[in-house]
């Protein structure tokens, strides 16, 4: 069974790229343009295996984001991961505390990789 | 507003021969120390500076975020064009997967179980042709020996039977002698003329049934030489054709598997193609996320045009020289022109590596789609040619076996005439015996009566004698042409089991192996077809892969458009740079220094640069796919050293 990747970033472009990349590697792939539209689907009954989140966005950035999805019961221990082209160690710090389960930093080229460990057996 | 900076509202003042300017503090109560009178000359200088003041930062107001609008458009612009290639990516990755699949499916084909019996079985089923016509050989030739030593017992028994003439002619001799001595005596009832008849009748009888015999052996000899001609020619000619047919049909075969080779190989290439077509994808895939880097390094680029635009005041209101020195203005328009001129580099070099890593992919493909193409227009037609040319030795063979089993008949029918013509010389030889037994008791008789006569039987007695030994005679060669008779006998009866035995089993067990070829024939045939039907798919679908990625990559100009933009926003921004450097004052080395390092803290954006320079100026494409295969391989999660991803990539940090 294929497992399930959420993935929230305002670049269309990103997205479609890491969408299709995830694909190809068998996973299946939600997408959301921000933070809200995000929580809303989460809401909304989507149960992703993994969350991969960028940082700034408009209307509900990433580690907003990552403090409200670890507000919801069901998604406690739903691994999300940051990736993003912030290098400061004050957000990621941050998003650390707010519960992120790691970062990558943008283009994301172990991105695959760092799924695979992140989900074992995917 | 600057710490301890000081507005001033001028009037014109008349003092003494002097004109000059009197500058009072914009806020009123002017103290009389600040108050004082500049030379005219210096009241112009102020008021043409005020007024280029005016001008630089209107022109800034409008201009700096204008660019920063044009660069935003700029990037919301080309989104369209990334956007389009990775649809396209996504095309190109479902026609790779494609092809893999096509190669999966011609490997499974060429080396699937179902084709290796098939094969095997045609190996076998040729192999047992090749014994089965080494055993008809073998068999021809112990036919052939059996035939070459009847001749040689039919010529043997010509010796006894061209000793009978000498017989003959003394029978006649003594017919006639003891016919003579019985007249003399003119006695009647000896015997004795019986007993001439009886001579004279064995002598016609043996003269007959010997020149019957002769010619009957004759008969036999030119019957069995001919037979032997014919089948000698035969098996020769059939040892030939079948081992031309055996050897023809063997090196089509290996023709064959080895055009079966290649598309084996044709079939691993694509499928190693595939998947370093699908590394490759990943790997685009991953670099066309430059572009979301450079719309943000653009952004920021905006963001602090704009900052500086808001920044600037005109002169009335204090102007630029109480809010920004017009060098830090200068600095962080040209730092940010900076930033401009090395995103676009940047993304050029992006692109330009995405548009590499398509054309070797198209390359990859290319090369795979000619070797498909040359085994689909070279190889298959040669499969077929091989395959036609492997069913016509099939179809030969099965001729040649039906040849053999007419020679076989023929022979049979030779060894059937043998057969009888050898009944027919043992009933004469029998006669003769018969006759001879009879001239022997005749003979006895005369001798007993030529006993009684007394002196005048005497000449009876010796006649009686000889013809009782010339009897004796004829029956020890009648003993020697019956041995050889039975010895023909004999050796015809086990030719004949032999030969009557042969047209059946080799009709049967040839029309096994042709029935049984034939049908393999039509499995490799379909089998055939089936590679040819994929190889044809692979060529056309590798052939359109190629042109597509090609075609794509060709037209995946967006960076020349973008940097076309950007020289021009470049253009604009160095001029508005050197306006406000004409304003600039001369700061010290130290002043500038600091100022550059707070623009660039402030107003760069380091990491984005960092990441672009990483990963575009890698030197070759190939350089960086074996970077990204090395770096997978050891990503990989059944990789015991997996988590090293973590630990050695400082791009990613797992908490």
């Amino acid at each position: 069974m294929p497992k399930t990747i959420l993935i929230v970033d305002d670049s269309a472009l990103i997205l479609m790229s890491l969408s299709t990349t995830l694909k190809i590697n068998n996973f299946n792939v939600e997408t959301a343009s921000d933070g809200t539209k995000a929580l809303d689907k989460l809401k909304g009954g989507l149960k992703p295996d993994l969350i991969v989140t960028d940082i700034n966005m408009p209307n509900m950035g990433g580690l907003e984001l990552i403090r409200n999805i670890r507000a919801l019961p069901s998604f406690r221990f739903t691994p999300i991961l940051v990736l993003t082209t912030e290098s400061q160690a004050s957000k990621r710090e941050e998003a650390k505390k707010n519960g992120a389960t790691g970062w990558l930093i943008k283009p994301g080229m172990s991105i695959v990789a760092v799924v695979k460990q992140v989900l074992p057996g995917a | 507003m600057r710490n301890g900076a000081k507005n001033y509202n001028i009037t014109d003042e008349k003092a003494g021969s002097r004109l000059g300017v009197c500058l009072e503090r914009e806020n009123g109560g002017a103290s009389p120390a600040e108050v004082g009178v500049i030379p005219v000359r210096i009241w112009k200088w102020v008021v043409a500076r005020r007024s280029s003041i005016n001008r630089v930062t209107e022109d800034l107001a409008r201009g700096l975020p204008e660019v920063g609008r044009g660069l935003v458009s700029l990037v919301s612009d080309s989104e369209h064009d990334f956007l389009q290639i990775v649809t396209a990516i996504q095309e190109f990755h479902s026609q790779s997967v494609e092809l893999a699949a096509d190669a999966t499916k011609l490997a499974s084909l060429i080396a699937g179980g179902e084709t290796e019996r098939a094969w095997n079985d045609l190996r076998e089923i040729l192999a047992q042709i090749h014994a089965f016509i080494s055993k008809e050989e073998s068999e021809t030739q112990s036919i052939m020996a059996a035939m070459e030593r009847f001749l040689s017992i039919l010529e043997d028994m010509r010796g006894p039977l061209t000793s009978f003439g000498r017989i003959v002619n003394m029978l006649n001799m003594l017919g006639v002698a003891t016919r003579i001595e019985n007249a003399r005596l003119l006695r009647d009832d000896t015997g004795f003329d019986i007993l001439s008849a009886a001579v004279d009748k064995l002598a016609v009888d043996i003269g007959e049934k010997t020149g019957k015999i002769l010619v009957r052996i004759g008969q036999l000899n030119g019957l069995i030489r001919e037979s032997v001609r014919r089948t000698s020619s035969l098996a020769a000619l059939q040892r030939t054709q079948s081992r031309s047919i055996l050897d023809g049909v063997s090196s089509s075969m290996g023709e064959l598997e080895k055009r079966r080779l290649m598309a084996g190989q044709v079939a691993a290439g694509v499928s190693g193609g595939a998947a370093e077509t699908a590394k490759s994808i990943e790997s685009i895939l991953a670099s066309m996320q430059f572009h979301d880097i450079t719309r943000q390094q653009l952004e920021h680029v905006k963001e602090a045009l704009e900052e500086v635009a808001t920044s600037l005041r005109p002169a009335s209101a204090g102007g630029c020289e109480a809010v920004w020195s017009w060098t830090s203005v200068r600095d962080a328009i040209k730092l940010q022109n900076a930033q401009i001129d090395h995103a676009g580099n940047q993304l050029s070099l992006a692109v330009e590596d995405v548009k590499t890593k398509m054309y070797g992919i198209g390359d990859n493909v290319l090369a795979m789609v000619e070797r498909a193409e040359e085994l689909f227009s070279s190889g298959s037609s040669q499969d077929n040619s091989f395959l036609r040319e492997v069913e016509a030795g099939v179809g030969r063979i099965g001729k040649s076996l039906h040849q053999n089993e007419l020679a076989n008949r023929d022979m049979s029918e030779a060894v059937a005439s043998v057969a009888a013509t050898v009944g027919e010389i043992a009933g004469y030889i029998s006669e003769i015996d018969r006759v001879g037994i009879a001239i022997k008791y005749l003979s006895l008789n005369a001798l007993v009566q030529a006993v009684h006569i007394g002196e005048d039987g005497l000449a009876l007695e010796v006649l009686s004698q000889e013809i009782q030994h010339l009897s004796e005679h004829t029956i020890q060669q009648i003993d020697i042409v019956s041995e050889s008779l039975k010895t023909v006998a004999k050796l015809s009866g086990d030719l004949r089991r032999i030969v009557d035995a042969a047209p059946s089993s080799s009709g049967s067990e040839a029309g096994i192996m042709e029935a049984e070829l034939n049908s393999l024939m039509v499995s490799l045939h379909k089998e055939n077809g089936d590679v040819e039907k994929i190889l044809g798919g692979i060529r056309r679908k590798g052939g359109r892969f190629t042109v597509g990625i090609k075609k794509c990559a060709d037209s995946f100009q967006v960076h020349r458009r973008c940097a076309g933009l950007l020289e021009e926003v470049g253009v604009r921004l160095a001029s508005l740079a050197e306006s406000a450097g004409a304003l600039a004052g001369r700061p010290s080395d130290r002043e500038r220094g600091d100022c550059l390092k707070s623009l660039s803290l402030r107003y760069t954006m380091e990491k984005e640069r960092e990441i672009h320079s990483k990963h575009t100026s890698v030197p070759s494409t190939s350089g960086i796919l074996a970077r990204r295969h090395t770096s997978l391989r050891r990503m990989s999660p059944e990789d015991p050293a997996c988590d090293s991803v973590t630990r050695h990539d400082p791009e990613v940090e797992l908490f």
